[in-house]
């Protein structure tokens, strides 16, 4: 290990340095069995004795940190947070892995080994490939909407016009609604029982196109689609907007000099210039729509109604491990569940990696 | 010669722009430029207005009167949530969590983003780029695991139980946001104050902190929110020790179809952030985008 060494002309020390390295990695090796042994024991037993092993591996660590404060002092900065985030986010993430090869109902230890059943499973069942296919939907009907919706309204409000703050603080707005109130909201406009839009075309003559706006087989996913822009709409646009600010003015003008029109300059000089807004804003939405959950949720229910037209990987997901509604029964298949996540777990991975990469290259390109 | 074209053209250019600013042609485009950003504001606000026009609602006039003002308005309705439906008692839950979790977020985060940006050791970037992944990792692939892990730490149905794994839920990002504004500043700063005999502690204390302090503003505001409108989590780890969004939505069954009472909740528990975020818009705004562009 080296480290960045302030210690100016520290050859004459090199016993001590060589000691210093060792008791470092003595100690690192005691921590990380300690948070081995930790693991183990959070996989196998409850309680009392857990909170044992958490106070052994805290100790560990804290020694660890203070003897190497000296010489590594990175390894006091960081360990508290890795800390943290390996043991509520890594190790559940490898104990779904792990469960994801088991045929498991979610109650006491998983014991029936399945191998790669589950997998086998989700990837030969319609439901699995009609959910993924509303995923892809979703993503291509966003992505369009955000690179022009989203991308004129950055547009617009560049031109400083007035009233730009209110514009822009309203457009936000329902980013910062939880799902629930968001779900509850559109219930207002589109329930069937309380809906306001029904009445309000019925009102003007256009009574034969109301559709039972929640509960229909082509119209609900849309709506969906809608909702999803929605609540997420102000997000692409103030990104484009911090885009649009780091493009220098005389280099548009230039091109109008030249003889561009407003479009062509948009199109060959500002654009090009909005690469790594594009790159943050494709990545970003299509982590969120493959693991999309909570508006599907609250506008179509854990079913994906009617008749699976609004089913999402997500919600598959939610139906295996937690059945319909949040009650957990003895039918679950958690192992069946955990298989459908990894898969999306590895692909969203995978397509975020070969996305960041091309999309990188091209912001290069330009 | 050329050059002489060049200048020749310049003061055209700019002449036919001026012209075109007076044209009746440009007053339209801004009409239609207000036209289209105001369709897109009411779009965004209008269904929470309705929520708020509803909530002042009884029974009546859900089906009466569907599109107006409530004939009367029902302040009834607020005064019945709060007292009945433990709309208080949840908040002051889930904002004790909000208060306790997000400092030692922030100061974990920022120690990460120092300890990884500022000292170059073998697996480093490697670092970085697990926090990344936290991400990426889907809440419906861990949540079962977590649930697990909670009952074997008996922390079901307490305050615990909701803010240490909230603690490393939100490291990834704020370590990320952390991460990206801190390669960004000037290391010089530090180095000189490492040379002036400052230890690490005191470097990162009194130089670097100070620096970040506009990504740690972003950074708390984004959790905050993120931990007060969450509702799977406390659902599924905390059914009995009651958080604000899971009180909401037990509204619904609490009063089935009394639409004015429910709608009565969903602005109380909302008004919170909305107040904060019409005080703070340039913080909420501005400071995400500026840490997506840098990442």
């Amino acid at each position: 290990m080296s480290s960045l060494s302030t210690t100016v002309g520290s050859t004459w020390q090199y016993p001590a340095r060589e000691r210093a390295r060792r008791e470092a990695l003595a100690l690192g090796g005691v921590a990380v069995l300690s948070f081995a042994a930790l693991l183990v024991v959070l996989t196998v037993s409850s309680a009392p004795f857990t909170w044992v092993m958490l106070g052994v591996y805290a100790l560990c660590a804290a020694v660890f940190a203070w003897r190497t404060a000296a010489r590594y002092p990175f390894i006091a900065f960081v360990l508290p947070g890795l800390s943290m985030y390996l043991l509520f986010v890594i190790f559940p993430t490898a104990q779904a892995f792990r469960v994801s090869l088991y045929e498991w109902s979610g109650i006491g230890e998983a014991t029936k080994f399945v191998g790669l059943r589950n997998f086998g499973q989700a990837l030969s069942s319609t439901v699995f490939y009609r959910a993924l296919g509303h995923n892809l939907v979703l993503y291509v009907s966003i992505f369009v909407l955000q690179n022009t919706v989203a991308l004129f309204m950055a547009v617009v409000l560049h031109t400083k016009l007035r009233f730009f703050q209110a514009y822009r603080a309203a457009i936000f707005l329902p980013g910062i609604l939880s799902l629930v109130a968001s779900g509850l909201m559109w219930q207002i406009i589109l329930g069937s029982n309380i809906g306001m839009l029904s009445p309000l075309m019925q009102a003007i003559g256009l009574g034969s196109l109301v559709r039972d706006w929640l509960g229909d087989e082509v119209v609900t996913f849309w709506v969906l689609i809608l909702v999803q822009f929605w609540q997420w709409m102000g997000l692409p646009m103030v990104i484009y907007l911090a885009g649009l600010q780091n493009v220098p003015e005389d280099l548009t003008a230039a091109a109008r000099i030249d003889g561009a029109n407003e479009i062509q300059a948009f199109r060959y000089v500002t654009f090009p210039m909005l690469a790594p807004a594009f790159t943050v804003i494709t990545g970003l939405s299509f982590i969120v729509m493959f693991r999309v959950f909570d508006i599907p949720f609250v506008i179509a229910g854990p079913a994906g109604a009617p008749n699976g037209t609004t089913d999402v990987l997500g919600l598959v997901i939610y139906r295996y491990a937690f059945g319909i509604g949040a009650s957990v029964s003895t039918s679950l298949q958690q192992g069946y569940a955990m298989a459908v996540a990894v898969v999306m777990f590895v692909a969203l991975v995978a397509a975020t990696t070969i996305q960041l990469v091309v999309l990188r290259r091209r912001e290069l390109d330009i | 010669m050329t050059e002489q074209v060049v200048q020749a053209r310049l003061p055209l250019a700019a002449e036919r722009h001026v012209a075109r600013t007076r044209r009746p042609s440009r007053l339209i485009a801004l009409i239609g430029q207000h036209a289209f950003l105001v369709f897109f504001s009411v779009f965004a606000i209008l269904p929470g207005l309705l929520s708020v026009l509803a909530s002042f609602k009884d029974l009546t006039d859900f089906y009466n009167n569907p599109l107006g003002v409530p004939a009367v308005w029902h302040w009834e309705n607020y005064t019945q949530v709060w007292t009945e439906a433990h709309i208080p008692q949840s908040a002051l839950n889930t904002f004790t969590v909000v208060v306790v979790t997000v400092p030692i977020v922030l100061a974990c985060a920022c120690c990460t983003a120092y300890g990884i940006t500022r000292f170059k050791f073998r697996g480093s970037n490697v670092l970085y780029y697990l926090f990344l992944l936290g991400m990426i990792i889907p809440a419906q692939l861990t949540i079962l695991p977590q649930v697990l892990l909670e009952k074997n730490l008996g922390l079901i149905n307490t305050y615990a139980g909701l803010i240490l794994p909230y603690i490393g839920i939100h490291m990834p990002f704020a370590t990320f946001i952390l991460a990206s504004f801190a390669r960004t500043l000037p290391g010089e700063l530090h180095d000189a104050a490492l040379i002036d005999g400052a230890n690490q502690w005191q470097a990162f204390w009194r130089i670097m902190l100070p620096l970040l302090q506009p990504a740690v503003a972003t950074v708390a505001i984004l959790n905050s929110v993120s931990i007060w409108n969450d509702f799977f989590f406390p659902l599924i780890v905390s059914p009995k020790l009651p958080m604000l969004q899971v009180a909401v939505y037990g509204l619904v069954g609490q009063y089935s179809t009394n639409w004015g009472q429910i709608f009565a909740g969903v602005v109380l528990s909302a008004l919170p952030l909305v107040v904060a975020y019409l005080m703070l818009t340039k913080q909420f705004v501005a400071g995400l985008s500026a840490g997506a562009i840098k990442g």
